[in-house]
């Protein structure tokens, strides 16, 4: 056998075996998705995924307060600042000078890194971390609330090349998350804030709502409040297209998941819903009808 | 004082030397080409008006690469020496042991900011091609940084007397990569801790190398951030002074006594 048959053969073997993969990973690996933007699941490969993700979901609020690193305060700092609401509140990874014990390395600190009492309040532009929920999406495409928030990011600017990104962008991750209830919603609030396309809207939250009832017990926080919020601009969305019977519908349905809603049925209420021929004055906004 | 310069001068440049012999350097143009390829894929994202993404990755980019120049670098010189006996012939000169010490450090500093030049060149390349705006503290980044691998050198060389020299990178890099960690954990825990336990985080802050106050990085990457004060410049630089004299003296102290 001549010497170059066992590399040709061993990187033929190798070659094989990586055009496979594709069929492999998912039976080897399948996606699961995460209960929450900070939780991870049990694969080693898929931890190291949704941490860099969850990482790069939390360090985008450190782009949106222009560097500035913050972290959530202690039950006693909650306490010492008034906020006993139980909710998290967040403070300076860096302390202000009357809570550093560090002496002039804090004055230090505090000087050469993005820090300020006052302008810690300041947010940056949000189209700022397009390219990190690019690079989470890209880490861990069941990262769904990466798909929908890039989107919304990516729709800020209200002109139809950034509509039609968002779209794109939207369907390249229900390509990869076709079960979620929280794309196919976002999806149609686009087309009803963008493109006041009511009857297009429909479908997309029609479809979210049939995702959401398939997957009712298994839905994460996240996507029930996104499956209650389907349900909601459904309900808008027939009122606003005159369709009723539908809307009575889609109201009882949704209060046998969300009995406590007072939005839904408050959509439906006949004082409130508009006749077709209603033209609203100039000056009130429009956006939501 | 004079001669002491020039031995100063001569010991770094063999320093220098080596490590372009080495092709030490071919590694630095090598991470440097893929800042570049890394920043032609980042035009695949548009990033028009993203300058803080892109600031804050170069920054990030220059300052692991610079670092794992510097601690590679520094802790290695010493024990090579030892182990090819090249030292011997070196002591044989008229120079002291301390001499040759802060002689090697200065060769490590000055190849680590070689490399760093040469990273933060390639790097201002690949800005510019994405047309980021430099402002006033850019340079001042770029001074501290250079104060901040000096000390990391000097750390380096310290622990590379004490150990051998994969244990001395790897200490180094705990130090470097992990100092900032524990001093933010210190500072977030300090008032939840008993009166004792304040007293060993303020021993701890006392002895830790502070790296991480030579990285302006933060502040550079983002937007509308003033230029650092000068007294805090010149802290640094008092600092480095200090805290570096102090590592040395500790090296010395070590291989002074070691029998070779």
């Amino acid at each position: 056998m001549k010497i170059w048959y066992a590399p040709f053969a061993a990187v033929s073997l190798m070659a094989a075996i990586g055009w496979s993969t594709d069929e492999v990973t998912p039976k080897v690996n399948p996606p699961i998705r995460r209960e929450r933007s900070d939780a991870g699941d049990s694969s080693l490969g898929s931890q190291i995924q949704t941490s860099a993700s969850g990482w790069l979901w939390a360090y985008t609020e450190v782009y949106l307060a222009n560097g500035i690193k913050m972290r959530r305060m202690t039950q006693k700092e909650a306490a010492e600042n008034g906020f006993n609401d139980g909710r998290d509140h967040g403070t300076t990874v860096i302390p202000p000078p009357a809570k550093d014990f560090r002496g002039i390395f804090g004055d230090v600190d505090r000087s050469v890194n993005a820090w300020n009492a006052v302008q810690r309040f300041k947010q940056n532009d949000p189209r700022q971390c397009l390219p990190l929920f690019r690079l989470m999406t890209w880490l861990d495409p069941n990262f769904v609330e990466a798909w929908t928030n890039g989107a919304m990011v990516i729709a800020m600017d209200r002109t139809e090349k950034a509509n039609q990104m968002a779209m794109e962008f939207l369907r390249e991750g229900y390509k990869r998350n076709p079960d979620c209830v929280d794309i196919p919603t976002t999806f149609g609030m686009l087309e009803i804030t963008r493109h006041r396309d009511f009857d297009k809207s429909i479908g997309f939250f029609q479809k979210a709502v049939e995702n959401g009832q398939r997957r009712f017990d298994a839905l994460s926080e996240n996507e029930k409040q996104a499956f209650l919020s389907a349900y909601r601009w459904l309900t808008l969305a027939y009122r606003n297209t005159g369709r009723l019977k539908q809307m009575n519908q889609a109201i009882r349905e949704g209060l046998t998941y969300f009995p406590d809603d007072q939005v839904m049925p408050g959509t439906g209420r006949p004082s409130i819903v508009p006749p077709a021929s209603y033209q609203p004055p100039i000056g009130v906004t429009t956006r939501a009808l | 004082m004079f001669a002491r310069v020039k031995t100063y001068k001569a010991l770094a440049r063999g320093v220098v030397l080596e490590s372009i012999r080495r092709k030490d350097l071919w590694v630095v143009a090598i991470l440097g080409f893929l800042i570049l390829i890394g920043s032609g894929a980042l035009g695949f994202f548009g990033v028009d008006g993203m300058q803080v993404f892109v600031k804050d990755l170069a920054v990030t980019v220059l300052g692991a690469f610079s670092t794992i120049v510097a601690v590679m670098t520094s802790t290695r010189l010493l024990p090579e020496e030892i182990k090819q006996r090249t030292l011997y012939p070196l002591l044989a000169r008229p120079i002291s042991r301390l001499d040759l010490l802060i002689g090697k450090l200065a060769g490590a500093i000055a190849v680590t900011w070689l490399a760093f030049f040469l990273l933060a060149s390639l790097t201002s390349v690949a800005l510019l091609s994405f047309h980021v705006r430099f402002e006033a503290i850019m340079v001042q980044y770029m001074v501290a940084k250079m104060m901040g691998l000096a000390l990391m050198c000097a750390f380096g060389v310290m622990l590379s007397v004490y150990m051998t020299p994969s244990a001395a990178a790897t200490t180094a890099f705990v130090f470097t990569f992990g100092s900032s960690i524990l001093i933010r954990a210190m500072t977030s825990a300090y008032e939840v801790a008993s009166p004792g336990m304040q007293f060993v985080f303020k021993f701890i802050n006392a002895i830790l190398p502070q790296f991480t106050l030579f990285d302006m990085g933060g502040r550079a990457a983002n937007v509308g951030w003033d230029p650092v004060p000068m007294w805090v410049m010149a802290f640094l630089l008092v600092y480095l002074v200090i805290y570096g004299s102090g590592l040395v003296t500790i090296a010395w102290t070590r291989f002074n006594r070691r029998a070779l």
